[in-house]
């Protein structure tokens, strides 16, 4: 498998950690649903993922650390939905990352200074009606 | 003569095919004939209150093919003259004129004592009316059950995979244990469960994912419904699986979807990508719309993929290929 793609499609319900065994996977976009319940943690093993794009959903709960440990990940946005919690320092791990979509969430804290590692980073929103 | 000799025919047909109406049999084939049978009667009805024929004073068919009625007219005028001609001679019924047609046994027209009147014959060109075989009538006694004992072979179980289907259920079960955790698998509730439930009793996928096939084999089928199934498949805007698994809810449920994957800078074909077929139905998982899938990589995995889809294409043919494909791959792995 190397795309999971549905956009406005009314997709509902929960994610599961099952999609990690599909270890080719590159583009996994699942945008501007109802997906509710949290991100699992074993989203991290995701190996070849480029781009991880949930936005506009309903998803809760904190972003798992263990999130960040995608190798190869380009492109994470997880703007408009309801996630909280602190943004872990483990950001900066992902070096590979050009495009990161954080805001319109419930997130605090204070944004790491790990984030200055993110050299290919090229555009990033992280703050809008975020209590960052 | 032959105009005599068809009417007898079609009097023997009525007669046989009144008789086997009047027998109730309820065949369907029995029903079309009475029907053909009393739209003709209807026809000729109709044909009677014509002027321009001429009752015979019989229940009968007046035939409406003038070119022949007066042939059959002429054929039957002679007969009654020579009929008539023989009595007034010889004062007794004569004997009929031989004819190439076996009519003994049919009785003699009664002698006319009225001026001869023409017997309208039905029209040549109607189609026949098929006399009905014999049918079993529903009331006649059962056919008695031969008293042999029957032949007790042993009984084939249908192998799937090579193996049972119970054997392949409880290895395809073992193959989603690998990585689902096993309460959930046993809350028939969960998306995992229905997931593989669905694909032991109603994935029509031909050949069948077997628990073998490895990385894109039926982990994958069951990985992508375990997903359907858990992000509310069946309540999405489209490509939702067919409510049957019957021809005409499959192309509703394929024409319900539309959903071509979005088009990437990737540089490799991809198998899917802009297949719409609705989930869950008897394809490769990769035409479902919304997903696309490696096509002709050359990592070993995704070339098995490649040899699955098609699979779905090309038959049995391809199939072999993909058999030894996966050997190969099972020897390099």
């Amino acid at each position: 498998m190397d795309q999971i793609d549905f956009e406005n499609d009314g997709l509902s319900g929960n994610l599961i950690p099952e999609v990690t065994n599909l270890d080719q996977l590159r583009f996994f976009i699942l945008e501007q649903g109802s997906i509710g319940g949290t991100i699992p943690n074993q989203y991290g093993e995701f190996d070849r993922l480029l781009i991880f794009d949930l936005d506009f959903n309903e998803l809760s709960g904190s972003i798992p650390d263990e999130l960040f440990d995608m190798k190869v990940l380009q492109q994470l946005d997880l703007n408009d939905n309801n996630l909280d919690g602190a943004l872990s320092t483990n950001i900066g791990s992902m070096t590979t990352l050009t495009f990161l979509q954080l805001d319109h969430n419930n997130l605090e804290g204070t944004i790491p200074t790990e984030v200055g590692l993110l050299k290919s980073l090229r555009k990033y929103l992280l703050v809008a009606t975020t209590t960052i | 003569m032959g105009v005599r000799k068809s009417n007898m025919l079609l009097k023997a047909t009525i007669a046989i095919a009144l008789m086997s109406g009047a027998l109730g049999s309820n065949n369907y084939e029995m029903k079309q004939q009475n029907n053909k049978l009393n739209t003709r009667r209807a026809r000729n009805k109709n044909s009677n209150n014509n002027p321009h024929h001429r009752h015979n004073g019989m229940t009968g068919f007046v035939a409406d093919n003038s070119n022949n009625n007066k042939k059959n007219r002429r054929d039957l005028t002679e007969d009654i003259d020579f009929f008539t001609r023989m009595t007034q001679a010889t004062g007794s019924i004569p004997m009929p004129r031989p004819t190439p047609f076996p009519v003994a046994s049919v009785p003699p027209a009664p002698i006319p004592t009225n001026p001869p009147q023409v017997i309208s014959t039905p029209n040549p060109t109607d189609p026949p009316v098929p006399v009905p075989v014999s049918t079993p009538n529903p009331t006649d006694p059962p056919v008695p059950q031969p008293t042999d004992p029957p032949v007790t072979d042993a009984p084939t179980v249908p192998l799937v995979c090579g193996i049972t289907e119970e054997e392949r259920a409880t290895q395809m079960r073992e193959l989603a244990l690998t990585i689902t955790d096993e309460a959930t698998l046993n809350d028939q509730a969960s998306p995992q469960a229905k997931a593989l439930n669905w694909l032991l009793t109603e994935d029509t996928l031909d050949p069948p994912v077997c628990p073998d096939d490895g990385p894109c084999g039926a982990r994958q089928r069951y990985i992508m419904a375990s997903f359907y199934y858990a992000s509310g498949g069946g309540t999405w805007d489209q490509c939702n699986a067919p409510q049957r698994n019957t021809a005409g809810a499959i192309a509703l449920a394929n024409a319900n979807c539309d959903r071509v994957v979005t088009p990437f800078p990737v540089n490799n074909p991809r198998i899917g990508d802009k297949s719409t077929d609705a989930w869950l139905t008897g394809v490769d998982e990769c035409l479902w719309g919304g997903l696309a899938c490696w096509g002709t990589d050359d990592d070993r995995s995704k070339l098995f993929c490649l040899f699955r889809v098609g699979c779905v294409f090309c038959g049995v043919v391809v199939c072999v290929y993909k058999f030894v494909v996966h050997i190969l791959c099972s020897l390099f792995t």
